[in-house]
């Protein structure tokens, strides 16, 4: 009697060698292609080096140093690739392990076997997770041999440090993304929605988060579209919490996972899939090979899902076609009707028919619920507009804005700010701003500036709220109403300390003043504004006079509208720095990115003394340049501007800086 | 051997089954017959333990065929749609079934070679013609050495030398080694050659299911001539299914024994007394045909 039989002697096993040998043999080209890959991204692509290296002439010592920091690194870089490429090999492996679901001949076959469903089901899901799991092992093992030939002493135990490092985070990945795909596999019979399914679900949270942000946005003031989503939204993201997991940056010459227990709960949660996976195939239907949801109970699940997925999307979409994103009856028609499009096109796949339309009942269902929501969203029954945080649960607010003349880096892009006296101006700004929602719509009104602000808090639990106003109307005669929009702007815009921290005075001692430059200068000679670039000393002590200046309240005064008062008292001729800051490893990616570039600009003033004697001592103004005024043609560009805008759109806006 | 009992089973609410009930002995040939759309494929999925019915129950040997492994060990299936993986031969399959058949015998397959000369056992089964995997089905099935063959529609593709060998394999198996063979086709004509039991399904019920010598011992089809025109009015309780004339000559189909009805019918002084013998296709149209009309779909 042959072995296999010997196996098949015991009725409760729950393992058929056959079965797994028949699925190893079929699908060969997965796992050869896939251990393919890897052969060549990690051991050969290391031997490559080292013997190109060999070649070039350096020395023993220095060359090994080398290869030994590339079987160090080559590992540890390709993590984040390694997630991505064993998220979508392991639907591949579950379609194909798994494919014999799909068929009503081939389910019938393998299920009028001798062998029982846990036996089915383990035997092809073992099968299907060695196809990933046997090729990264088999590359670990070429790649020890190859660092134990080109790697030696100390470095040697970095260089396999990182390769078990790989190992584990490519290992546990390929856990959970293929018990992932093998749970979604177990609830369709169509081999081409095991796909879709597999990645919808990956990124059901992510997604569902920006639709609804998205239908919220469109119906309520100051929520944004775009906020950024919270570390729930990011842990329930598969492929977005592992990549993050994984980044290794360096720390005290050793690389480290940023977040190794995610990988570890990530491994958990794919045997706790694979069980659950084992549980609905115990009970799923042989019959339904062919349905695109083959379990009756998660038949509504996917109806509404579709139905509810289409309409915030298509209808969102639709109404801004439209130009009807911000009207709510317009806006929730167009939900509803995508909404109804999506419950018959859902019905229409489970059907596998066109005569949908006997499901009309649960449409209006989904109808009335859609439209109760959009009706809770348009009258913030949630309280989403209404909320401002208090200022004392404030931890910081990062601030982006367009609040006030001139346009330089006093508008600040991004502002951390953490002291509790500025929160309160920041948080009355917002309160004033949610309080006067109604003069929102009074941006056509011809003494309005709209300005714009962008708020992020975090709270003390480490939630983020994030408002977005982008038509603020101020008003130059509500200045002094306390309450108003325009108020909270002044205040803010006279806080020189604030200001400081807009334009960042006192925030780049550590970082390396890279260059300076001047424009719209005005050469006399020919007439014509130009820019000037600075000498490195120049600029440094430019630098240092700016900062004088602005202690002595000459430069950086800050104008709440375009008046005669602010072009007569600023040039147009900005001064910028360019600076460069060196990232911490923990913060970066990789060596090049630390380096981050950013630039600071201030335009001058008559007033700024210490600055136009730096320049004058420069040698670069005098008879040639001079720092260009704003001539009556800026007032009058200003006058017409707005006068256009008021033609055109009844619009005032800022000029943008 | 196979003991169905109430069996009911929908499909998104159209009902497949309606409390069908069926036995079938050991060692017997079973033929199950019906309608497009009476059951008959769903039933033999239950029987083989692919589906699991809604209620009712499915016992082979006296025990749930349903996920039961020792039970569907020995059990074989040609099903009517083939299904084979990608790119295998009969060889492939063969090694894929030795490891799941515990009985499977390979010397079997190599003695069996014989058998089925034009199935090229290293070509892959899916390009071979239809009849050729139905013979190369036949082959892997008889080497499972089942106690229970179930065949839907089994000699379908089937050139008529080939037929005729399938069959004799067939009973060839039943007399050496008792196996149980439970068999669908829509040929009544084959099935009455080989089957010794029929149960006709209709609508997911069983409407009739006897033994061959029974239906055949229940219904007679008699000529008679008289030398006065026309038929004597016969006894009441004569259940005459069937009257037809051609000149003097009554051809009547009426149930019950043979020889009591030809008995019966001599009392009346016929110059012409003939029972003759029905086939299983006149007996299923005449017994029937007139209560159920698909009966006749059937065999027409």
């Amino acid at each position: 009697m042959n072995w296999e039989v010997r196996t098949m002697r015991s009725v409760t096993s729950y393992f058929n060698s056959t079965l797994y040998r028949k699925a190893m043999s079929r699908y060969w080209p997965l796992w050869v292609f896939f251990g393919g890959i890897w052969l060549f991204a990690i051991p050969l692509n290391l031997l490559n080096l080292g013997m190109n290296y060999g070649r070039s002439g350096y020395g023993v010592t220095e060359s090994g140093s080398w290869i030994a920091e590339q079987a160090r690194s080559i590992p540890m870089d390709s993590l984040g690739v390694g997630v991505v490429l064993t998220m979508l090999y392991a639907v591949l492996c579950a379609m194909a392990v798994f494919g014999y679901l799909y068929n009503s001949r081939s389910a019938c076959m393998m299920h009028a076997l001798p062998p029982r469903r846990e036996a089915l089901f383990l035997s092809h899901y073992l099968a299907g997770l060695s196809f990933l799991v046997l090729p990264l092992v088999s590359v670990a093992l070429i790649t020890l041999a190859v660092d134990l030939v080109l790697v030696h002493g100390a470095m040697l135990g970095l260089a396999l440090r990182s390769l078990a490092l790989w190992l584990g985070v490519q290992c546990g990945a390929a856990l959970f993304f293929f018990s992932f795909a093998a749970f979604c596999a177990m609830f369709t019979g169509h081999i081409l929605a095991l796909p879709a399914f597999y990645g919808i679900l990956n990124g059901l949270v992510v997604g569902m988060y920006e639709l609804v942000s998205l239908l919220l946005a469109c119906f309520t003031y100051g929520f944004s579209g775009t906020t950024v989503p919270g570390r729930w939204v990011e842990l329930c993201t598969p492929v977005y919490a592992l990549c993050s997991a994984v980044a290794a940056p360096e720390m005290n010459g050793v690389r480290h996972l940023r977040q190794p227990m995610v990988v570890v709960g990530y491994a958990v949660v794919g045997v706790v899939l694979a069980a659950l996976a084992l549980m609905v195939y115990r009970s799923r239907r042989i019959e339904s090979a062919g349905d695109v949801v083959s379990v009756p109970l998660v038949r509504p699940v996917f109806r509404w899902g579709v139905a509810l997925c289409t309409g915030m999307s298509f209808g969102t979409f639709l109404a801004a076609f439209f130009g009807w994103y911000d009207q709510a009856v317009p806006l929730t028609l167009c939900v509803l009707l995508c909404a109804a499009i999506g419950w018959f096109i859902a019905e229409m796949l489970l059907r596998k028919s066109f005569h949908v339309l006997s499901a009309w009942k649960g449409c209006v269902v989904l109808c009335a619920v859609l439209a109760m929501l959009c009706a809770a969203f348009f009258l913030d029954l949630f309280g989403i507009e209404t909320r401002v945080p208090q200022a004392d649960q404030v931890q910081s607010v990062r601030l982006s804005a367009n609040l006030s003349a001139p346009y330089d880096s006093g508008n600040p892009a991004g502002i951390e700010i953490t002291d509790p006296d500025q929160i309160r101006e920041i948080v009355a700004l917002h309160q004033a701003v949610v309080n006067d929602r109604a003069r929102s719509q009074q941006t056509h009104s011809a003494d309005a500036f709209v300005s714009y602000l962008e708020l992020v808090y975090t709270l003390p639990d480490g939630d983020r709220l994030v408002r977005m106003y982008y038509s603020l109307p101020l008003f130059q005669d509500e200045a002094d109403q306390e309450g108003s929009i325009t108020y909270a702007v002044s205040q803010i815009i006279q806080d020189r300390n604030l200001m400081k921290l807009f334009y960042g005075l006192d925030d780049h001692d550590n970082d390396t003043l890279e260059e300076a430059d001047l424009s719209e200068v005005r050469n006399t000679k020919t007439d014509s504004l130009e820019n000037l670039i600075l000498d490195e000393d120049t600029g440094a002590k430019l630098w240092q006079a700016v900062r004088q200046d602005y202690q002595e309240g000459t430069i950086g005064v800050r104008y709440l509208i375009e008046d005669d008062d602010r072009m007569n008292n600023t040039y147009r001729t900005d001064l910028r720095f360019t600076f460069t800051r060196i990232l911490p490893q923990d913060e970066a990616y990789g060596d090049e990115s630390r380096y981050q570039s950013y630039d600071i600009t201030v335009t001058l003033t008559p007033q700024a003394t210490h600055t136009a004697q730096v320049l004058e001592q420069s040698g670069l103004l005098g008879d040639v340049y001079v720092l260009q005024p704003h001539t009556q043609e800026d007032f009058m560009e200003t006058a017409d501007w707005e006068d256009d805008d008021l033609q055109t759109e009844a619009v005032t806006t800022a000029p943008l800086g | 051997m196979i003991k169905v009992s109430n069996v009911t089973k929908s499909f998104d609410g159209f009902k497949a089954l309606d409390g069908l009930s069926m036995t079938v002995e050991k060692g017997s040939i079973y033929g199950l017959v019906g309608p497009n759309g009476a059951g008959k494929s769903t039933i033999l999925r239950h029987i083989m333990g692919i589906y699991r019915p809604d209620s009712g129950s499915i016992l082979v040997n006296g025990q749930p065929v349903y996920e039961n492994p020792k039970i569907k060990a020995g059990i074989a299936a040609i099903p009517d749609e083939l299904y084979y993986f990608t790119s295998a031969s009969t060889r492939d399959m063969m090694r894929f079934y030795r490891g799941l058949y515990p009985k499977f015998d390979g010397k079997r397959y190599e003695a069996l070679k014989e058998a089925f000369p034009e199935v090229d056992e290293k070509q892959p089964i899916r390009r071979l013609s239809k009849g050729m995997q139905k013979q190369s089905a036949f082959w892997l099935a008889l080497c499972c050495e089942p106690d229970l063959l179930v065949l839907d529609e089994p000699v379908d593709g089937l050139d008529p030398v080939m037929r005729r060998q399938v069959w004799s394999l067939l009973m060839n198996e039943v007399a050496q080694r008792g196996t149980t063979v439970l068999v669908s086709s829509h040929n009544l004509r084959e099935l009455e050659d080989v089957c010794d039991h029929v149960g006709i399904l209709s609508h997911g019920k069983v409407l009739l299911e006897r033994s061959l010598t029974d239906l055949q011992d229940n219904v007679v089809k008699l000529q008679v001539a008289f030398n006065e025109p026309g038929l004597p009015k016969l006894p009441e309780d004569m259940k005459v299914l069937h009257t037809s004339q051609i000149g003097r000559v009554y051809t009547l189909i009426v149930r019950g024994s043979p020889a009591e009805i030809k008995t019966r019918m001599a009392a009346y002084a016929p110059i012409l007394l003939e029972a003759l013998p029905l086939s299983l296709e006149e007996i299923f149209i005449y017994e029937l045909g007139g209560e159920d009309y698909e009966v006749r779909d059937i065999v027409l």
